[in-house]
């Protein structure tokens, strides 16, 4: 076996593993992490700890020294917030896309290139551009496929249909508050029900309890 | 070793620098012109204008009556230019000592070149084809001087190959003009009644010196094969040119980019020949009745996608129009190296630098330029506040490593610009609560519980002073926004959703 075809094999080996989040109650349901070569979709409404699970999914790679994107369609990130949070941004692209149709463009082409971890952002509801065309999604499900990418579609209601790996869902989000009656307040943290909605090779329907702090 | 000389030529070059240009006039009647459409006389024709009795020296007129439908182009000496320059590139990816003679002529140093190649002919068919590929017809001629392999490859019989000493003995049955076709003295040898080459060698030297002068000597030198003169090579290229002069004015941007898509087509094959990337492309445009138009583009990072330089283009001319008809243009590629990726055993894969370039330049064409790029970190206390720099990630680690731990902190989603909302505030136990808030979409509702306030100054040093008072409220229906009352207006704004 000479070099490249040790590269090449090593390369599909890597297909089957998983970027982790490194929040524990993501990754199991995941069974490890974000699947190299598949999309998942994270879905949740107002405070459900989306945004924080997208942050640490990038901080996760960016720490493996593996290149990754943000597709930013409400253009919501926080770089000084983003850097605390671990994320290396020498090594995140982030694009601010205008509408949902050039976010799903950018992260077909983005995937293409051979990125390893696309994160899809959708902002909040409603969304500039609203829906795309299903197919754009399995078409992007396939470009994932076809580089080895791990795809992450956060968004606020379903968009993917049949196209995604997986659908985690995250609901039932209650803040966490220091200090009682006439003692000041102070916002201590969020817990949010993570439940397994779709997956294609585990049982559904898992639920798990993800607890995130304001302060560290 | 004997030196050994290859010459790529290009007959009735002005002809064939313009069909490069315009390759669907190549089965038409088409005449090159020197001088005015009205009063100059033809240089050169193609086959099909040859056929009907077009030749070199007539004037339009007198063509125009043999063939009413000639296509009649005047001499461009910018697509000449291009194709010149197209033409020494193709030699350069034979040897790395080229010489450039101009008007479709170029020497090249073969000596050596036997270990690539079976044999010359070998070699000086590979030259040709590789001119044919850049749409040019090449003949090849290989000697061991330049002027035997220059009149070796004009013969209409290509490749020649002239053996090392023959030089003397290849010449000598060809008439003189071969030797000099522009030369006067031609004539006057022709009236001593020599006919060939041949003819003018076996003169004695100091007789033809004692009558033509040093030209004389010049020439009885030529006739035997001696040609002192060295092979110059000219030094690497800082750009790459395409261009041509337009027949009709053009004053809309399709119809430019069309041809333009062609001209930057034929830069990213000459880049490619010498292995660069573009990575500033300059445009100047010919205006009418007189004027220029310039402009520069940066690319995000050298590449040689015709597709992403077109849209560029597209998106500067749409931007800034040139406010005039175009009557020319010339493409200048500034070159670079394009980066390579390095292939790992044992870390991650590293992103093909070129793909990655191309990609960026699609999406800043797509996107705009201050919407995608590397993020970073800005000093200063306004939560709103980020800047955008050029995408250049280090180098993979050599090795894998582990994901660092998450330090399981809740992010805020930032809202650029701030949002405004209406907030109804009561007063208990002489402490100001926010009772609710009234904004668009999701930013209502009934205010489940408050923390704050947390004041923040900044920027009271500079002409864009904030003072904000903070709140983190949480709405009975659900959502957690960070919420500041701004001084002096005392207008309140939602800054960030936690989520």
């Amino acid at each position: 076996m000479n070099a490249s075809e040790l590269i090449r094999a090593l390369e599909k080996e890597r297909r089957n593993e998983s970027i982790p989040t490194t929040l524990a109650a993501f990754d199991e349901l995941l069974g490890g992490g974000l699947p190299r070569g598949k999309m998942v979709e994270l879905i949740g409404r107002r405070s459900t700890t989306r945004f924080s699970i997208t942050l640490s999914a990038l901080a996760a790679a960016t720490s493996m020294g593996e290149a990754a994107v943000l597709v930013d369609l409400g253009d919501h990130l926080d770089p000084q917030l983003a850097e605390e949070n671990g994320v290396d941004l020498q090594r995140l692209l982030w694009i601010r896309p205008k509408t949902l149709k050039q976010a799903v463009m950018s992260a077909e082409m983005i995937a293409a290139t051979g990125f390893q971890l696309v994160v899809l952002d959708t902002g909040l509801h409603p969304m500039p551009g609203r829906r795309v065309a299903e197919a754009s999604w399995v078409r992007l499900g396939r470009a994932a496929e076809a580089h080895g990418t791990a795809l992450l579609i956060s968004t606020p209601y379903a968009l993917t249909g049949t196209a995604s790996e997986a659908v985690i869902v995250a609901a039932k989000s209650r803040a966490q508050w220091l200090g009682r009656g006439r003692s000041p307040r102070v916002l201590a943290g969020v817990t949010t029900e993570l439940r397994l909605e779709k997956h294609r090779h585990r049982k559904p329907d898992v639920t798990t309890s993800l607890t995130l702090a304001v302060l560290p | 070793m004997t030196a050994r000389i290859a010459c790529l030529y290009v007959p009735m070059f002005p002809l064939a620098a313009r069909l490069r240009s315009e390759p669907e006039l190549l089965n038409e009647a088409v005449a090159i012109i020197e001088g005015t459409n009205g009063g100059g006389h033809v240089v050169a024709a193609t086959r099909r204008a040859r056929t009907k009795g077009i030749k070199p020296g007539l004037s339009v007129a007198q063509a125009r009556s043999i063939v009413p439908k000639l296509i009649v182009r005047v001499r461009d000496a910018e697509c000449e230019r291009t194709a010149q320059e197209s033409l020494v590139e193709v030699a350069e990816t034979f040897s790395p000592r080229v010489e450039d003679a101009g008007a479709g002529v170029v020497f090249l140093d073969v000596t050596g070149l036997e270990r690539h190649f079976p044999s010359e002919t070998d070699l000086a068919k590979a030259a040709i084809r590789a001119t044919e590929e850049v749409n040019l017809p090449g003949r090849c001629g290989i000697a061991a001087s330049k002027l035997a392999s220059r009149v070796a490859a004009e013969l209409p019989k290509s490749p020649v190959i002239v053996a090392a000493g023959q030089e003397a003995d290849f010449l000598a049955p060809l008439p003189l003009t071969r030797l000099t076709p522009e030369l006067d003295a031609a004539s006057t040898l022709q009236r001593w009644g020599l006919a060939s080459i041949g003819d003018l060698a076996r003169l004695p030297e100091a007789e033809v010196a004692s009558r033509l002068g040093a030209l004389g000597r010049e020439l009885h030198h030529a006739a035997r094969g001696i040609d002192p003169r060295p092979l110059i090579p000219r030094p690497v290229p800082q750009e790459f040119r395409e261009g041509m002069e337009l027949e009709w004015p053009i004053v809309a941007v399709e119809p430019f980019l069309f041809i333009a898509s062609a001209a930057l087509d034929r830069l990213a094959k000459r880049m490619e020949l010498q292995g660069f990337a573009c990575k500033r492309l300059e445009l100047t445009l010919m205006l009418e009745p007189d004027g220029f138009y310039a402009r520069g583009i940066d690319l995000p990072a050298p590449t040689r996608d015709v597709k992403t330089m077109l849209t560029l283009l597209r998106l500067d001319l749409e931007k800034t129009p040139p406010g005039a008809p175009v009557m020319g243009f010339s493409l200048v590629a500034h070159p670079d190296r394009p980066r390579r990726a390095q292939l790992s055993l044992f870390g991650p894969a590293a992103l093909s630098p070129e793909k990655l370039a191309t990609t960026i330049a699609r999406l800043v064409t797509m996107l705009g330029d201050d919407r995608v790029g590397m993020p970073r970190s800005v000093d200063g206390y306004l939560p709103e506040r980020y800047a955008i720099g050029n995408y250049a990630p280090p180098p993979p680690p050599d090795t894998r490593r582990d994901p660092q731990s998450s330090r399981g902190l809740m992010a805020t989603r930032v809202f650029r610009p701030p949002l405004p909302v209406e907030v109804i505030t009561r007063t208990s136990d002489g402490e100001t609560q926010i009772a609710s808030l009234n904004g668009a979409g999701d930013l209502s509702g009934t205010v489940r519980i408050c923390s704050g306030p947390w004041r923040m100054e900044s920027g009271w040093w500079n002409d864009t002073p904030a003072a904000r008072e903070y709140w983190d409220v949480e709405l009975e229906r659900g959502g957690i926004y960070r919420v500041y009352q701004a001084a002096p207006s005392a207008e309140w704004y939602v800054d960030a959703r936690y989520d």
